[in-house]
């Protein structure tokens, strides 16, 4: 899958979180009938370990509500101002914990082999990909090893 | 520094968390006056925000002096962690398991990188398949952790 447009980096930073702002463009762009069929079937929070489900389940919101609350409008850093007031209260090593282990997600772990199929079936052999993160960035025609994504976090 | 008896692996677990067993036996040994000088400056939670001890106890939610004063008092880890959680913060399995892997995967493509490199230099672990920190402190033990992969039992 090449870029997608609107669809920004899982490295994104809003506020203190990485991934939620490309959430936040999933269900926007979903609402828009733009988001590649690819997508949907990881949107929201059906099943636990897709990254939309993470990001919920740290803020402590429910998906339905955090669409229902983004598609009524408003810039990014209400909407997380939003998720924080109503969700769960996260401190700052909270969210710097959580970002690295979504960045990190796929290396050394119970996703690991998940990673290493979805490299084969999506085509992405031969890259330098450790994480589920790297394997989004590069299918998406980016390249975050080169970039060292990580750094300007 | 070879392997230190009584200092568990920082991979070990005691109930839902990696290194908290091992804080635990830096406080015993160290009341015992049997932890390497080289291991007394990164005890507790005052020195630096970024040691592990410092990062468990913000964790957990409780100071290290009061930590060390219930160790002390004795009893088993697991009675001990179910303290450290009954006085502290209260947590999902979910942000135990977030915690555990921030903390095995320290070092790797973080600000903590750096700290890798020089302490492979210090510690004589060049040519070791060092990536994270807890690697560095396995290693430097003479633990093996490339080839028992602790991460896989977590």
């Amino acid at each position: 899958m090449p870029s997608v447009p609107g669809l920004r980096s899982c490295y994104a930073k809003v506020g203190r979180l990485v991934y939620f702002g490309r959430m936040l463009d999933k269900i926007r762009l979903h609402a828009a009938g733009r988001l590649p069929a690819s997508y949907v079937a990881t949107l929201g929070d059906a099943q636990p370990y897709v990254l939309d489900s993470r990001c919920c389940r740290f803020l402590g919101v429910r998906y339905a509500d955090l669409r229902d609350r983004t598609l009524a409008g408003g810039p990014d850093e209400e909407l997380l101002a939003w998720a924080h007031a109503r969700g769960t209260v996260r401190s700052d090593d909270d969210c710097q914990m959580w970002n690295h282990f979504i960045l990190k997600l796929g290396w050394r772990d119970e996703r690991s082999a998940v990673l290493r199929q979805l490299v084969v079936d999506r085509g992405l052999a031969g890259r330098p990909i450790e994480t589920i993160v790297d394997q989004v960035e590069y299918e998406e025609g980016r390249d975050p090893v080169g970039d060292r994504a990580w750094e300007k976090i | 520094m070879p392997c230190v008896p009584g200092l568990r692996s920082p991979y070990a677990k005691v109930g839902r968390l990696v290194y908290f067993g091992r804080m635990l036996d830096k406080i015993r040994l160290h009341a015992a006056s049997q932890l390497p000088p080289e291991y007394v400056g990164n005890l507790g939670d005052l020195a630096n925000p970024r040691f592990m001890d410092a990062r468990c106890c913000r964790f957990l939610g409780v100071g290290h002096a009061a930590l060390t004063a219930r160790t002390l008092a004795g009893g088993t880890d697991e009675v001990i962690l179910a303290w450290a959680q009954a006085q502290g913060r209260a947590h999902t399995d979910e942000d135990c398991d977030i915690w555990s892997m921030f903390m095995a995967k320290l070092g790797w493509r973080d600000a903590g990188s750096e700290v890798v490199r020089q302490r492979i230099a210090q510690f004589g672990l060049s040519g070791k398949p060092v990536a994270t920190m807890f690697d560095v402190l396995d290693y430097d033990e003479g633990r093996d952790p490339a080839t028992d992969r602790p991460w896989e039992k977590l």
